[in-house]
């Protein structure tokens, strides 16, 4: 099942993309995303798609590894296309048997928003691809500095996301333990109506949560031992620097896109 | 912030995205697309003990999580999931936390599954069409028969479940320091 999510997808290389300050990519990301909402014809998509080609090529990253990011939503995908090509209608017939016909704005719109999607998996998992998670929180964190001001708790937030996210391969590890366990004893996850369906996943969560809160207490009294006492006054081994590339960059990625996205 | 907190909202929604790929079936026929899954039972045990506020940091934390680290419906699915359990663990949050009792939990899971309801039959409406390009009148088409009865009952089946989990955890947490009193 561990296979079915793409946690640690992170591939290290030494390339432009990779030496990026991840706040540079997070934002490029943003306008990427903006972009796509405001680009209404297909050779707005073949722009969008060198720009996405140059990354790759830029980051050495291997095409394989992003097609395999797509997958996870290939269903999805198909069934935004299916639904396009069987249900909107317009222009010439191009096929058609008894009820069912796919008309010309069908296979339009339907490849226009199946590519919108598969540009905008490809583009994210570029992120992930490139940024290991330990210095996407950092970014994120420090984007949201700002915001402090307000009453965010920024630090808190990375903090939790980074602890979120060394505990799924462990609880997930644990979880199918525990289903395996109740599994042995006789327990049905799969029969039954809806209500005793979700009856039935007691005997599972319980212990789920229990393992879950035992973990976390354990992390806290190890990050106490370590003198863990918040953002304040912390200091890093790696301290970002947004550098000259990382402005050259950024900037020069917001106007490519502005400029799609506006006039294509 | 207390440490402890911070670990154990972190592991909880760990958990969460756990529960969301581990535990999911179809729940109405007409719509077997929409999947039941699990993983707002964490985020309302979160409300319950930590409030509103922190329940929906957890599921900012959550929906970042599925659409950057996690192919998990991608950024609009994380959008999505961010608004229908923001919103649920909002509601049942702010409830039960101004007065801690069964009755307050049971009203709040209550008023939070039809907040939910309402909010996603216009988020799928409104936004469905942006991201996905189908049309409005699509979507009207399986507002009533699946939208609509999917939502109420996936936060019905949420709410009982939390309802049970929440009292066999109340010995658990309370021994662990982190649950003072259960007025039941």
């Amino acid at each position: 099942m561990l296979n079915d999510i793409m946690i640690g997808q992170y591939i290290e290389k030494d390339s432009l993309i990779h030496n990026l300050d991840p706040r540079a990519k997070i934002l490029v990301i943003s306008f990427f995303i903006i972009s796509i909402f405001l680009i209404e014809s297909f050779l707005g998509y073949g722009v969008l798609a060198l720009f996405i080609l140059l990354t790759v090529f830029l980051s050495r990253i291997n095409l394989k590894y992003i097609l395999r990011s797509i997958k996870p939503l290939l269903f999805i995908i198909i069934f935004t296309l299916v639904i396009h090509l069987f249900m909107t209608k317009g222009g010439r017939v191009l096929w058609h048997w008894n009820f069912l016909s796919i008309e010309e704005e069908g296979l339009r719109m339907g490849s226009f928003m199946s590519l919108r999607l598969i540009f905008l998996i490809s583009y994210t998992s570029l992120l992930t691809l490139t940024t290991s998670p330990l210095e996407l929180t950092d970014g994120l964190e420090r984007l949201l500095n700002p915001f402090k001001r307000i009453g965010l708790p920024a630090h808190e937030l990375a903090m939790m996301m980074t602890i979120a996210l060394r505990f799924i391969p462990t609880l997930l590890e644990e979880a199918e333990k525990i289903m395996k366990a109740q599994k042995a004893r006789g327990a049905d996850f799969e029969g039954g109506n809806l209500i005793q369906k979700a009856k039935n996943l007691i005997p599972l969560l319980v212990p789920l949560f229990v393992n879950a809160f035992r973990r976390a207490d354990e992390l806290a009294l190890a990050m106490e031992a370590r003198c863990y006492r918040g953002g304040e006054n912390r200091t890093r081994m790696n301290v970002l620097a947004f550098a000259r590339k990382d402005y050259i960059v950024t900037v020069i990625s917001i106007i490519y896109l502005s400029l799609v996205g506006i006039f294509l | 912030m207390d440490l402890k907190k911070m670990t154990n909202i972190g592991a909880l929604s760990a958990l969460s995205l756990i529960l969301m790929i581990t535990i999911k079936f179809p729940i109405i026929p007409t719509v077997p697309y929409l999947l039941y899954e699990a993983g707002d039972l964490p985020i309302l045990i979160i409300a319950f003990l930590y409030g509103p506020g922190a329940a929906v940091g957890a599921t900012l934390i959550l929906s970042i999580l599925m659409s950057i680290f996690v192919g998990l419906g991608g950024p609009f699915g994380a959008f999505m999931h961010f608004l229908a359990t923001g919103t649920l663990v909002f509601v049942a949050g702010y409830i039960y936390n101004h007065n801690r009792t069964q009755k307050t939990a049971v009203y709040g899971l209550l008023a939070a599954s039809i907040a939910m309801t309402v909010i996603m039959a216009f988020a799928n409406l409104l936004l469905t069409p942006i991201f996905y390009g189908i049309p409005r009148q699509e979507v009207l088409k399986v507002l009533v028969p699946g939208i609509i009865p999917f939502n109420i009952i996936k936060a019905f089946i949420n709410s009982g479940l939390t309802l049970l989990i929440y009292k066999k955890l109340a010995g658990f947490l309370k021994s662990k320091g982190l649950l003072y009193s259960l007025n039941n």
